[in-house]
């Protein structure tokens, strides 16, 4: 958390807010990639692919 | 007013960048992660064969192969998982045809541990006298099935057709989009965000289980399919008869819960097709109910039937052949 807030304040300081969606991006991809990793979830034979 | 565009525009490009960052990690990292749901859209991508033809909409590429689930799948000439065959056939020897989708394939399983490949050397222990084509291929329902028999299953004059039924076989056929050509069919992050969402939406939602969505293609919400599903049975059936081929039917169950099986109505359609039409037909639930589901599972997350399975259901068909007299 004491990561983010800084990270908030470099962004403000130096008017970075470019990196904003990059940040946010990578942030729900990380979030994304650690839910449900290792549980055996496959409800169905698959049906898209 | 354009600066505001610029801003637009930076956060457009900001956010493609993390896309493609994703991309590349997800490329990078691939085998550390990888499980069933992206090895089957792996497989999709690089075996399968887009058709313009609105009842088989795809086909496996000839002679390819690929390496899915820890497994090589090899196809021939025909876009058939197996080792090259003629279109002639010899007269001396007797052709088995086997139509289906995965479970039929062998998904997950060795190809000298399939059960075409295991009846084959079943069949030809003392003497070459058969020879067995597996044209099962994945995420195919019966009327593709029927659609790849009709094109190239039938000019390999088979004697005996097995059609291997699976719950499944009555979905509607896949439509293969545009989207799905472009950007499904390439991108590691639209397999990896699919896998997840498919597995939250399930967290989520406890009616979203493989009991319920299987249950459903059997009611009213599927009727056009199930209509559809039993016509193309039905041409099969008559197709076979035709030609003299002798057709047999093999119900194989969904391998989570054997014991108190629960969907049996998907079991009760396939039989009462069969038994209408006069067609011979094996339940492979009655051969598995006394081993541990797991026990047959391709792995925790995927219950394709494996090796052990893959063997007995193998062996069942061989003994009703002897049974039924259908070789000799």
């Amino acid at each position: 958390m004491e990561f983010l807030k800084d990270l908030w304040g470099f962004i403000r300081v130096h008017k970075k807010f470019w990196l904003l969606p990059i940040i946010i991006v990578l942030l729900l991809f990380g979030v994304l990639f650690v839910i449900t990793s290792g549980s055996a979830i496959a409800p169905f034979v698959y049906t898209l692919f | 007013m354009k600066n505001n565009y610029k801003k637009l525009l930076v956060i457009l490009i900001s956010i493609f960048i993390a896309v493609v960052l994703c991309e590349v990690f997800l490329r990078i990292f691939y085998n550390s992660y990888k499980n069933y749901n992206l090895e089957m859209w792996r497989y999709a991508v690089e075996l399968k064969k887009p058709l313009s033809e609105t009842k088989l909409p795809f086909h496996h590429y000839s002679n390819s192969s690929g390496n899915y689930y820890g497994i090589d799948i090899t196809t021939n000439s025909f876009g058939f998982r197996g080792s090259e065959i003629s279109k002639e056939k010899n007269d001396s020897i007797d052709r088995i045809l086997f139509i289906g989708d995965s479970f039929t394939l062998g998904w997950g399983v060795p190809f000298d541990s399939i059960c075409s490949k295991v009846l084959e050397k079943k069949l030809n222990y003392s003497k070459i006298n058969y020879e067995v084509i597996n044209t099962g291929i994945g995420n195919y329902n019966s009327i593709m099935e029927v659609e790849l028999f009709k094109l190239k299953g039938l000019e390999l004059k088979p004697n005996i057709v097995i059609l291997m039924f699976f719950v499944n076989d009555v979905e509607p056929i896949p439509k293969v989009s545009r989207l799905e050509s472009s950007f499904i069919r390439n991108s590691y992050l639209f397999a990896f965000l699919f896998d997840k969402i498919q597995k939250i939406s399930v967290l989520m939602n406890k009616h979203n289980n493989w009991k319920n969505y299987y249950k459903k293609l059997y009611f009213n919400e599927n009727i056009d399919a199930l209509i559809q599903n039993k016509e193309s049975l039905y041409e099969l059936i008559n197709i076979c008869k035709q030609e003299h081929i002798n057709l047999i039917i093999v119900n194989i169950p969904e391998l989570h819960e054997l014991k108190e099986y629960p969907l049996n109505i998907s079991t009760q359609y396939i039989e009462n097709i069969a038994t209408e039409k006069n067609v011979r037909f094996i339940d492979l639930l009655d051969y598995l109910q006394d081993y541990k589901p797991e026990s047959l599972w391709i792995s925790q997350e995927d219950v394709h039937a494996n090796a052990k399975a893959n063997y007995i259901f193998a062996n069942t068909i061989y003994e009703k052949l002897l049974e039924w007299e259908l070789i000799h």
